[in-house]
């Protein structure tokens, strides 16, 4: 019985592992290519012939038209204010759908539904032409100011995790502060807020990943201004043809770099993810 | 003489009747008129009484009890009691029927009462009986019973028929009718100058700010937006061309209309036009308020206490304010503007500012459906891919995330965090590098290829066609999704995989279940049956899933059979390419509508049935 068990056990472990090097595989691969010396795209072979640290010194030295350094802080900045404003408008809005009932809560949480489901860049073009017209586009910081207010315009709609977690405060907090003579905003700034840290951390972590992966609508946004480019339409355009031959392994290099600090945010998130799936649906 | 008893008779019904229910009238001593009688002491009248009454009454033993009192507070009649049931509701109808032949008391329905006043059917009350009427019942109530003056009946219960409304979601001041009915004439003013009746009760600030956006809209309706909802009609009528001036005697480069600006101002009229509208309610309903707050006497509040509020009664107002204008500007008006073309001829021939544009109805979406077009066969093939691909994905990723969840979950396995985090790492990394990656590996001379071809299972010049063949391409698109998707499902399914109670497991394992029997039988139930609504919206973004198709395929292998998509486009890549490389924005966006219709109708119909939206209150 007891050798039956040590095989089942011995046999899961190296299913297991078996899958994790699968699992682990293209990512290996991406960080063995940013170590290659060959240059050139589409090699046969996996493993590098020579190993180099030149593609990742080369990032930093750029020229005009490739120029990491500053697509990683126009990126960075992009995403800090993004952020802020995003965490703000989901926060306010998950607050209240969660804590405060007035008529039209239902009504608003129905379009939230609705609005989610339109694929997300239909409303692209349009957005390009509104801000056009209002004169946003006409230079590269302001179009990085139009990119900020188009990454958090809507952010509100996304209220959902937010609004599970702050369903679960019991409300007897509430109520305690409203008998020592706490208005409902004093409530939300100096209790609920506190207590809120953990959805918070979440929230700001999130939004802060996505400008740095998204490519469509800030492309459409920055157009052909290179130095205002964020990281993401930074990285495609190595590979477009003029540039694919000599930057294909920077490419990756620039995809190692980024990947270690979405990588770790993401991994501080994962829990709150769990949390956020098994504590929303146990009712 | 008949008619004075018959009265007696109500009258002394109604009464016990209402100490009886407990009802409005408490409890009252069963009053007896002593009527003038002309019967003659001693005598022993003989008399039929035909009555009408609803059902309760006699099922409740009420008329009984009744005519047994009557019976014996007038020992000098013999009465014989004849009853029917007829509601108070078709009592108009019976009775006007025959009106000799009717009851001698009935009840009826307040409304009824005209009716049968004019055919005769009711006698008026008089004497001790309406002076009773009249003082054991409010003026409004007493009001339903007369006619000219003259009372006719005696008012039973007070059950009349009110129409409600939710206040959770409406209260007077936002009904239009209540508030034009009851408002005074700065309150109706207030519907066309804003904040009338704010000012005129000495709310200064408000009344000013509803009157400074009354007035912007209109010098914007005067100077800009009356020309755009001209243009929004027509959608530009002059076209980019050259004009001889005669002055000069040349050809003069004129600009002409901008269809898509045309669209696009149009829209932005039409919502602030809406926002007025909505504006002048809210205007309306704060004159009504004031004024109501006026009638009783209450303090009316300042500007101060408005602010003061924001805090308290109204934070909702106060912190949704940003979010939602947000929202309007960058979700919603969009939304309509694509919209709109969806029903407009915008495509790739009609470019402005070269060319115009026009409103075409439906034609988009005939010629999305006909049969035999370019784009019907395109449409419905994509569409059957993307339902399949969409069903596919979401249960393979299902169904292997949760066996991969049980087999890191089970007693046996060491180092639990470890293997997580191994599975957790390869979705950490951005999904456009490690797909972008996968799409050179599975080149046609991309190392698996090569590796293949060294192991001697493909020949030396060959190579699997992993993302060039349509079905190749397929399935090759599936297994890499399985690979970005386990992960995700995995981590989900663990969380609740760690809630299902032991003692289930425990009793299977007793009554001898193996492992198999196990899954099938207690883990798949459960965990689907709490993870519906995740499953769903699972599905619904697997529709939407734009990264996995765009960067491992690119929607390839294009084919000539359909328009401008490829084998393994979704219906939103093929937007994509509508949309972006082929400048076919009208039918971009009648895909967009169609999938949105879809995802709604699917979403709304399964997502409303789960408990979790039912539930939500279940923390609090």
């Amino acid at each position: 019985m007891k050798t039956k068990k040590l095989i089942t056990n011995t046999a899961c472990h190296i299913l297991l592992a078996v899958l994790s090097v699968i699992w682990v595989l293209p990512i290996f691969y991406v960080i063995l290519t940013s170590f290659r010396k060959e240059g050139g795209s589409y090699k046969s072979y996996i493993w590098p012939r020579g190993f180099t640290l030149d593609n990742y010194i080369n990032l930093f030295n750029g020229n005009s038209s490739i120029n990491f350094t500053r697509w990683f802080t126009n990126t960075f900045v992009i995403a800090i204010f993004s952020t802020i404003l995003s965490a703000f408008f989901v926060l306010c809005v998950s607050y209240v759908m969660s804590r405060l009932r007035f008529k039209m809560r239902k009504k608003f949480m129905n379009i939230a539904l609705i609005l989610g489901m339109f694929p997300g860049f239909m409303s692209m073009i349009a957005v390009y032409y509104i801000l056009k017209g209002l004169g946003l586009l006409e230079t590269g910081v302001l179009k990085q100011v139009s990119l900020v207010l188009v990454y958090s315009g809507g952010a509100g709609l996304g209220f959902y995790m937010a609004k599970g977690f702050f369903d679960t405060i019991p409300k007897s907090i509430d109520e305690a502060a409203y008998i020592d003579g706490a208005t409902k905003w004093d409530t939300f700034i100096r209790i609920t807020i506190p207590l809120s840290k953990p959805i918070i951390t979440y929230t700001l972590i999130t939004t802060f990943m996505g400008p740095w992966v998204d490519y469509i609508f800030a492309k459409v946004i920055m157009g052909n201004e290179t130095p205002y480019y964020t990281i993401a339409i930074g990285l495609w355009t190595m590979l477009e043809q003029e540039f694919v031959e000599y930057y294909y392994t920077q490419f990756y290099a620039g995809c190692v770099i980024i990947s270690i600090p979405i990588a770790i945010l993401f991994l501080l998130t994962q829990k709150c993810y769990v949390e956020g799936v098994s504590g929303a649906v146990k009712g | 003489m008949k008619k004075l008893l018959v009265s007696l008779l109500a009258a002394a019904m109604t009464v016990t009747t209402l100490a009886g229910c407990g009802g409005n009238g408490g409890s009252t001593p069963t009053q007896n008129p002593g009527g003038s009688s002309t019967v003659k002491q001693g005598e022993v009248q003989d008399v039929t009484l035909k009555v009408w009454c609803p059902q309760n009454q006699v099922d409740t033993g009420i008329m009984e009890q009744q005519q047994k009192a009557f019976a014996e507070a007038h020992p000098e009649y013999n009465i014989k009691w004849v009853t029917e049931i007829v509601g108070e509701d078709k009592c108009q109808e019976s009775v006007l029927k025959d009106v000799g032949d009717a009851a001698d008391v009935f009840m009826f329905a307040s409304d009824q009462l005209p009716s049968l006043v004019e055919a005769g059917a009711i006698a008026r009350l008089g004497g001790a009986t309406e002076t009773m009427v009249k003082e054991s019942n409010g003026a409004e109530v007493l009001a339903t019973v007369t006619i000219d003056d003259a009372i006719y009946a005696i008012p039973f219960t007070h059950n009349t028929f009110f129409m409600y409304y939710d206040k959770t979601i409406l209260d007077e001041s936002d009904i239009v009718s209540i508030v034009w009915k009851d408002g005074d004439t700065m309150t109706r003013l207030s519907y066309f100058v804003f904040g009338l009746g704010n000012l005129v009760n000495k709310q200064i600030v408000r009344g000013l700010l509803f009157l400074i956006m009354e007035i912007a809209y209109f010098v914007y309706l005067f100077s800009f937006g009356i020309g755009a909802l001209g243009d929004f009609i027509t959608l530009g009528t002059v076209e980019q061309g050259q004009v001889y001036n005669e002055v000069l005697g040349i050809y003069e480069y004129s600009t002409g209309d901008n269809s898509m600006l045309c669209l696009l101002y149009g829209v932005i009229t039409l919502v602030l036009t809406a926002a007025t509208i909505f504006i002048a309610c809210m205007s309306a309903k704060s004159a009504y308020c004031t004024q109501k707050r006026k009638e009783r006497g209450q303090h009316i509040p300042s500007f101060i206490d408005d602010l003061r509020s924001l805090k308290e009664e109204n934070l909702h107002a106060f912190l949704l304010a940003m979010p939602i204008i947000g929202i309007i500007c960058f979700t919603i008006v969009p939304l309509i503007f694509m919209i709109l073309i969806a029903f407009t001829s915008y495509d790739h021939e009609h470019q402005p500012p070269g060319s115009l544009f026009s409103w075409v109805g439906l034609d988009n979406f005939k010629s999305m459906f006909a049969q035999g077009s370019a784009l019907a066969s395109t449409f419905w093939p994509v569409l059957t891919w993307t339902l399949i691909w969409a069903v596919i994905a979401t249960v393979s990723c299902y169904i292997l995330g949760l066996l991969l969840a049980i087999l890191i979950n089970r007693k046996g396995t060491r180092g639990k965090g470890f293997w997580r985090f191994m599975f957790v790492l390869s979705v950490a990394v951005p999904q456009f590098v490690t797909l972008l990656s996968m799409r050179t590996i599975f080149n046609a001379n991309g190392p698996v290829n090569v590796i293949l071809r060294e192991i001697g299972l493909i020949g030396a010049t060959e190579s699997i066609p992993f993302f060039t063949n349509s079905l190749y391409a397929k399935i090759t698109i599936i297994c890499i999704n399985i690979w970005i998707g386990v992960p995700f499902t995995m981590l989900s399914t663990t969380g609740i995989l760690q809630n299902i109670p032991a003692e289930l497991y425990e009793a299977a394992k007793i009554d001898g279940a193996n492992s198999a029997t196990i899954f099938w039988k207690i883990t798949l139930p459960y965990m689907l049956f709490i993870m519906t609504p995740n499953l769903i919206t699972s599905f619904t973004g697997n529709i939407n899933n734009f990264n996995v198709i765009f960067l491992l395929s690119g929607g390839g292998p294009d084919s000539l059979e359909y328009y401008y998509a490829g084998k393994t486009d979704l219906l939103v890549t093929w937007l994509y390419r509508l949309t972006i490389t082929q400048k076919d924005y009208n039918l971009g966006a009648v895909i967009g509508i169609l999938v949105f219709i879809i995802l709604a109708v699917l979403s709304l119909t399964t997502y409303r049935r789960t408990g979790s939206y039912k539930d939500e209150g279940a923390f609090q």
